[in-house]
């Protein structure tokens, strides 16, 4: 499609932190689930590069958001699952008013 | 439940478990093995530096400690070293610029001592000066051209002391750069402490380190805040570009026209120099802001096409080797 291509960006500061805590929110998910989640709730429109999960996962993990255990997945492999924390649902509700806020901001702006 | 989830064994397996997914996920839409394993690694990214990421993400709050314990003993060298009569008699038999010096030394040597102990394998790299060495002194030289124009129409040039001109330009600058921007600042943003509290805390030790010089309560202030704020956008201008060249080149060729056109003792030199210094802050913000883009936080790929744009033949490939360099560096 001329015209057309695929764009990166730069995430701006706690955002990738907000789309993990919202993709844990249902139901523990290993790192690479994580990933998947993000993608498919997008629409396949959102692809976090891979590699910068982890340490925000381990990140959030240090600072109490998140548990995590080591349990088979259903192929029977050993995966590091993440659990959100009480801690970690209060911070998904506090980052995502802030998003709202910040989006009905820029939205506000450019219309 | 995982107590110690940062071990190098599970760090390995969990990153080792990602691509043996993606390769499968990749194999089961067609590609061939060898081709799915090796997108799914390019994928991922640069494994070493993740793995670095997720060891400092993991201990960040206790390293964090340790680089503001470091920051702070800085701070307090010259304290510390005024209680050894050596080093006071070094003021007696020597200019001032050789005791200093000693200390700026001690300075860095124990930023580097912490570095060693945080792991960083690349020194050069851990403070920021592997890269854009002629870029950063071009830049540096480009932003205080208001500050020679300025000086030279109006002042004139008195240099009778070309080592203490070097230490006050040139050294003095960039061991405070290499100490609160490339070692302190550049770590605690790997860390992942955000942007604004990082540059907070390395201001308000710049502005500390300036205040000596004052003598009286006005002075203090003015000491304090001037060089905070410069500090402050210092540890921007590091942010955006990457390299501490940039910061050390505004900060030393900015001290250079205040010291050879004499402005004055202390960084306080009245409202003409006042103009002229903002000025050339100014136009470094401006230069940044056109030349750079923030780098905050790690990057998406958003995908207008959506996920089949790819096969579609679409242009889906990851960011520039600048953007690569940046998310290395912070993430």
């Amino acid at each position: 499609m001329p015209g057309r291509r695929s764009e990166e960006m730069v995430l701006l500061q706690g955002t990738l932190d907000l789309l993990v805590l919202r993709a844990l929110e249902p139901a523990p998910l290993h790192g690479y689930a994580v990933a998947r989640w993000i993608a498919a709730a997008s629409g396949g429109v959102l692809r976090i590069e891979e590699g910068s999960l982890y340490p925000a996962l381990h990140r959030m993990e240090s600072s109490g958001w998140l548990s995590s255990e080591w349990k088979q997945t259903e192929t029977g492999r050993r995966a590091k699952f993440y659990r959100l924390t009480r801690a970690g649902r209060k911070a998904l509700g506090e980052e995502s008013s802030i998003w709202h806020a910040f989006v009905a901001a820029v939205g506000k702006v450019i219309s | 439940m995982s107590k110690d989830h940062g071990t190098s064994d599970e760090i390995g397996a969990e990153i080792e478990f990602h691509i043996d997914m993606r390769t499968r996920d990749l194999i089961a839409q067609g590609m061939p093995p060898e081709e799915a394993r090796a997108e799914a690694v390019r994928r991922f990214g640069n494994v070493e530096a993740v793995r670095g990421a997720i060891v400092r993400a993991s201990r960040a709050p206790l390293w964090s400690v340790v680089v503001l314990v470091t920051l702070g003993v800085c701070v307090i060298m010259q304290r510390i070293l005024t209680y050894f009569t050596f080093y006071r008699g070094l003021y007696k038999a020597f200019p001032f610029y050789v005791p200093e010096s000693l200390k700026n030394g001690l300075e860095v040597a124990v930023c580097i001592a912490a570095l060693l102990a945080l792991g960083e394998r690349h020194l050069s790299r851990g403070l920021f000066v592997d890269r854009r060495v002629v870029r950063g002194l071009l830049f540096g030289v480009a932003c205080t051209l208001p500050m020679f124009a300025g000086f030279v129409m109006t002042r004139h040039s008195d240099v009778r002391d070309l080592p203490a001109l070097f230490y006050l330009a040139f050294f003095s600058p960039f061991v405070e750069e290499i100490v609160t921007r490339g070692f302190a600042f550049g770590t605690l943003r790997r860390l992942g402490w955000p942007l604004w509290p990082a540059v907070a805390v390395c201001a308000m030790v710049t502005g500390l380190a300036h205040i000596e010089k004052g003598q009286n309560a006005t002075q203090i202030l003015g000491l304090f805040v001037l060089p905070g704020i410069g500090g402050a956008v210092f540890c921007w201008l590091l942010d955006r570009w990457g390299s501490l060249w940039f910061p050390w080149a505004l900060h030393a060729m900015m001290n250079f026209w205040w010291e050879v056109f004499n402005v004055a003792p202390t960084a306080l030199g009245g409202w003409f120099a006042f103009v002229l210094q903002n000025g050339s802050v100014l136009l470094a913000i401006l230069i940044t802001f056109k030349f750079t883009r923030s780098m905050n936080g790690p990057r998406v790929a958003v995908t207008p096409g959506g996920p089949d744009a790819k096969e579609r033949g679409e242009r889906t490939d990851p960011a520039s080797p600048r953007q690569a360099i940046s998310l290395a560096r912070l993430v």
